[in-house]
């Protein structure tokens, strides 16, 4: 027996989450392919320079928040249902959700399409940040705020889910499935206020007309409060798999039950305090809260690195189980013909990438000198574009067997699709970082930007190369997409049915809970800190701002 | 954890471990056995390796060239 066959609502809900995923990793990923050929100006046939802007927020949108919340709802049923070995507690309540999350979604998404009308009212080319001075009709703000209000009432179910079986269970441990849940949930709830305060509190009155003027640093703040562990709550669930399921399609274990466990807490507690290294460049806030969140989020390299040392440690027991010896021979004894083993690999080697770029990021000084340039989308292709995404497409083969019963179709094909991914994904990457330290902008339709014509001077390689590298990194990242979903699509509907289609059993830990300080498991400790955390460095700042008044625009800047 | 137990590939015989039960795996390893040395090596190499990247960009690229695009 299967997942399916134990808990066939839950498969029913995790299902549903992932065609919705799908939908908009499809549509989002050709908006995507668009992108690359406008902008370096190989193919501009599509669409104008104005409409590129429509499909640069759809792209945004619809990959970085539908895709990955939709699909992280999916990932999470399936864990808290199997770790707590027990159903939704009440089915139509779960379903809500779902819906809730359905109906904000087809409302963004169709005032983002709005823009592809000639002559349409309803428009939302405000890219994925969607802050003043850029506004977009009603319906996108409240579309996204029905998403995020979903994916509370999500999260709810599984803590619902949590508390029934504490009741059941006084002393047992949380397990590991549903302890990375929480965690990743609780901070998620923590984020997400910064995000409901400037939606519902400033941009839907202001784009309804209700107020006429609106200061633009306060909701970019507010954004940046959850426009940074936005990127963890991504993150998170593909740490999910790399530490539950990757170590056992290694072969081996999970290291460590214990380190996971502190990883995931320490992610709670600095996820959102470091959003100010988004605004390094931002007039109106304190060098000092600018230092605060720089601090912070070096911080966070810890648990990253913490990371990088127990997942490979999982795999490399996963590979000496299978005969392999020495410091690096291990490494062929990896199953590189497993697509779901060879996606999570692939991504976690380009996190590794993305983590170097991340520090120049993070940096205060060196910030500066790529600040809005190109090698910013292509820190967070290989970030959350790879790192994530790949992670979600190669957890899926092995997740869709047990949520239809039916056994992968086209393996060939999906063995092709990671690696053609990782290929695309290093072409177009390396030359976005690359152009961006030449100085090439981020945020423009216009071609004269990736050529000579600026006079950029790149350190090596000349800018016509660098965009042929961008235009056919985007190509083969679009076939790689119809290879997954034409894999996922024939699978699903066509897939031979069986009682036991994969091998869904996860191991224990190699070091497993019982060496786990019980503090770890303390959720309200852990929150607590998170908020005083938050706390001290919102709550001056932010106060600062709105000194004059919430709506007032006499604060610095102001566009004029 | 209860997932392991939960969902279990082969439940009839619960008294071997995972790795006996698994074709593919030559030998169980236990955490008293296990010395990750690769897993240190590779995690020093790409220490070295963003240390040099580091350097390289705050010394050639910050250090040699004013800020490109601000605000």
């Amino acid at each position: 027996m299967t997942f399916i066959h134990k808990y066939p609502k839950a498969a029913k809900v995790s299902k549903a989450n992932f065609i919705v995923a799908f939908i908009a990793l499809a549509i989002g990923g050709f908006f995507g392919f668009i992108q690359a050929l406008h902008r370096t100006d190989v193919f501009r046939g599509f669409v104008n320079s104005g409409e590129y802007y429509t499909l640069l927020t759809g792209h945004g949108v619809l990959l970085a928040l539908i895709f990955t919340t939709f699909f992280i709802a999916g990932l999470f049923v399936w864990g808290v249902t199997r770790s707590l070995d027990r159903e939704p507690e009440n089915m139509a309540y779960t379903w809500s959700w779902f819906w809730l999350m359905v109906i904000g979604t087809v409302m963004a998404a169709f005032t983002i399409l709005g823009g592809l009308v000639p002559d349409s009212s309803i428009r939302a080319a405000v890219l994925y940040t969607f802050y003043p001075p850029l506004q977009a009709h009603p319906a996108f703000y409240i579309g996204l705020a029905m998403v995020v209000v979903g994916s509370w009432m999500a999260a709810a179910d599984w803590f619902w889910s949590y508390s029934k079986w504490r009741d059941d269970n006084p002393t047992e441990r949380i397990p590991i499935l549903s302890f990375m849940t929480l965690f990743t949930m609780l901070m998620w709830y923590v984020c997400t206020i910064g995000l409901a305060i400037e939606v519902v509190g400033l941009l839907i009155p202001w784009s309804l007309g209700w107020v006429v003027e609106i200061e633009p640093l306060l909701p970019r703040t507010l954004f940046w409060f959850f426009g940074h562990a936005v990127v963890y709550f991504w993150l998170l669930p593909a740490y999910y798999v790399w530490y539950a399921i990757l170590p056992k399609l290694s072969g081996g274990r999970l290291f460590s039950d214990s380190m996971t466990r502190i990883v995931f807490i320490i992610f709670l507690l600095l996820s959102t305090p470091v959003g100010y290294h988004h605004q390094y460049a931002d007039a109106g806030i304190s060098v000092g809260f600018k230092f605060y969140a720089m601090a912070t989020t070096m911080m966070l390299l810890l648990p990253s690195l913490m990371t990088l040392f127990t997942v490979i440690a999982s795999m490399e027991h996963g590979a000496k189980q299978r005969g392999g010896k020495g410091y690096f021979a291990w490494i062929s004894k990896l199953p590189w013909n497993n697509p779901a083993f060879v996606g999570c690999a692939l991504a976690g080697i380009m996190f590794a990438a993305g983590g170097f770029s991340g520090m120049i990021n993070a940096g205060m000084n060196i910030n500066l000198l790529i600040h809005n340039t190109i090698w910013i989308p292509g820190h967070f292709h290989l970030t959350v574009g790879t790192a994530v995404a790949l992670t979600f497409m190669a957890v899926t083969y092995w997740l869709l067997p047990q949520l239809t019963g039916r056994k992968l179709k086209f393996k060939t094909l999906a063995l092709i699709q990671p690696y053609s991914w990782f290929l695309g994904m290093t072409l177009m990457s390396n030359a976005m970082h690359r152009a961006g330290l030449a100085g090439v902008p981020r945020r423009t339709a216009e071609p004269e930007f990736n050529t000579n014509a600026m006079n950029f001077e790149p350190i090596f390689g000349t800018m016509s190369e660098m965009k042929w590298q961008i235009a056919i990194g985007g190509t083969i990242l679009l076939i790689s997409l119809i290879l997954f979903l034409w894999v996922v699509i024939s699978s699903w509907m066509a897939g031979q049915k069986s009682e036991k289609p994969v091998d869904d059993h996860i191991p224990e830990p190699l070091s497993g809970v019982e060496h786990t300080p019980a503090i770890l498991d303390n959720m309200k400790l852990w929150f607590a800190l998170a908020l005083i955390l938050v706390v001290l460095a919102y709550s001056f700042p932010l106060w600062e701002m709105i000194q004059d008044g919430i709506f007032s625009p006499g604060a610095l800047p102001r566009p004029s | 954890m209860t997932e392991g137990t939960a969902s279990s590939s082969d439940s009839k015989s619960p008294s071997k471990s995972w790795e006996q039960r698994n074709p593919e795996i030559e030998r169980e390893i236990t955490i008293d056995e296990y010395n990750p040395k690769g897993t240190l090596t590779l995690t020093l190499l790409y220490l070295a390796i963003i240390v040099l990247m580091w350097v390289f960009m705050f010394f050639v690229e910050f250090g040699g060239n004013a800020p490109s695009i601000i605000g």
